[in-house]
């Protein structure tokens, strides 16, 4: 439940319908800026209460892989 | 575990000093597309800055400052036993820059002086020296000087820094009175964060040379040298949101306290976003958490006392209040002060 509320937020912060963002949604420079990167840790800190590394978010490629690291961080 | 109490310690005023010279935003246009500037904006809550002229340093703006506390605490000279310059931008890599402030404002050579090299946990950390010093024994009255020029060390073309932080320095006035209750503190240090906020050239491990005072294209895409301020925004808004709700509960657990017991929480100035974010964490409503981000920008060690002087100035003139104080940055350094403030004899900003 959390996860889909996350994503919600997640495609208003990317400025793209909720139903486009699946785990293969593409990520660059352009969709997911530092400022986008910053806005993700809150999201992610509010929703799961882990902080994510940001350089390692900012390096991710995909919504997936930003889903990964959120399953790590509450695993750590 | 640093946590310490001081006792018999009074602060009698504050007094802040801005450059009158005010950048806006929009003044970087030449530098970045405008939908960058404004998606930034959003985010920082930065409307505009206090810039100092090449001429003006911080001690130029914290002399400005403590001239007038001196002035309307009607403290004599030679009753100052003691000054704490804490800043990030000193006149000189040396002497010290606390030396030639004492010489300026006229004090007695009775009187220690010295720097400090913190940031934005640097108001916090003066005030827990010069509490310490008082409850001692060691000194009666004491000058804590803190304040930051960052504008000086920013490039223009560094859209991580260029419109985020503004220039202003403060003056507190600290004196020995036995009627005062207890100010606690808790400060914490991790220096594996170092790297992230960093001028990582013109000291010794990296001496300027010409080629590292060239601005040239950076990894993460701006443009900059390595004498100019370096800040991974990511990381360092990681570090706040792990460290700080600790540190405020830890120092509101040591006194009892609950956050609906606080009357302000006066938050380093790092910028809305954070902010906001530390207000919902840690469920603290607006008017508990004063801003002053929106016209001064991050002001470094100095965003705190302006805060105070910009937000509270009516309301700590003329009352008693349960007031947390916050800094957190660059180091890593974090700490908390807890004290109950006011009336102030002195509290006002300067615009010089």
């Amino acid at each position: 439940m959390e996860f889909k509320e996350f994503l919600a937020e997640l495609a208003d912060l990317l400025e793209v319908d909720a139903e486009d963002l699946n785990d293969d949604y593409e990520l660059d420079s352009e969709n997911f800026d530092s400022v986008a990167v910053v806005s993700t840790i809150a999201l992610i800190d509010e929703y799961f209460d882990v902080t994510v590394n940001g350089k390692s978010l900012s390096q991710a490629k995909t919504v997936g892989e930003i889903m990964d690291l959120i399953k790590k961080a509450k695993e750590d | 575990m640093i946590q310490t109490l001081a006792s018999n310690v009074n602060i009698k005023g504050i007094v802040c000093a801005v450059p009158k010279n005010i950048v806006k935003n929009d003044d970087f246009e030449k530098y970045f597309p405008k939908e960058d500037i404004n998606k930034i904006t959003e985010m920082t809550g930065v409307k505009e800055r206090r810039i100092t002229n090449s001429d003006t340093c911080t001690s130029d703006l914290c002399t400005a400052a403590a001239a007038k506390l001196i002035e309307e605490l009607d403290w004599p000279a030679d009753t100052i036993d003691g000054i704490i310059f804490i800043s990030q931008t000193p006149d000189y890599r040396l002497p010290a820059t606390s030396c030639v402030v004492q010489d300026k404002l006229g004090l007695s050579t009775e009187c220690m002086a010295f720097d400090v090299n913190l940031g934005c946990s640097g108001y916090v950390y003066g005030l827990w020296m010069a509490a310490n010093f008082i409850a001692t024994g060691a000194l009666k009255r004491i000058l804590l000087l803190v304040g930051d020029t960052i504008s000086k060390a920013i490039s223009p073309n560094d859209r991580s820094t260029s419109m985020l932080f503004g220039d202003a320095a403060s003056a507190t006035a600290l004196e020995m009175d036995e009627t005062s209750s207890t100010i606690s503190f808790v400060l914490k240090t991790d220096g594996k964060g170092s790297d992230n906020l960093i001028i990582p050239a013109g000291g010794y491990r990296n001496p300027a040379t010409q080629e590292n005072l060239v601005r040239i294209v950076q990894p993460d895409g701006s443009i900059r040298s390595l004498n100019d301020l370096y800040m991974d925004g990511g990381e360092i808004f990681n570090f706040t949101i792990k460290r700080v709700p600790p540190l405020v509960k830890e120092l509101l657990s040591i006194n009892n306290l609950d956050v609906k017991d606080i009357d302000y929480f006066v938050f380093h100035q790092a910028n809305e976003f954070i902010l906001k974010h530390l207000a919902k964490k840690l469920k603290l409503s607006q008017e508990q958490t004063p801003i002053s981000i929106d016209r001064f920008g991050n002001t470094s060690s100095a965003s705190i006392p302006l805060t105070i002087t910009s937000e509270l100035q009516d309301v700590l003139s003329s009352n008693k209040k349960k007031l947390a104080m916050i800094g957190f940055g660059v180091g890593y350094s974090w700490g908390g002060a807890l004290m109950n403030a006011g009336p102030l004899a002195s509290l006002r900003l300067l615009e010089v």
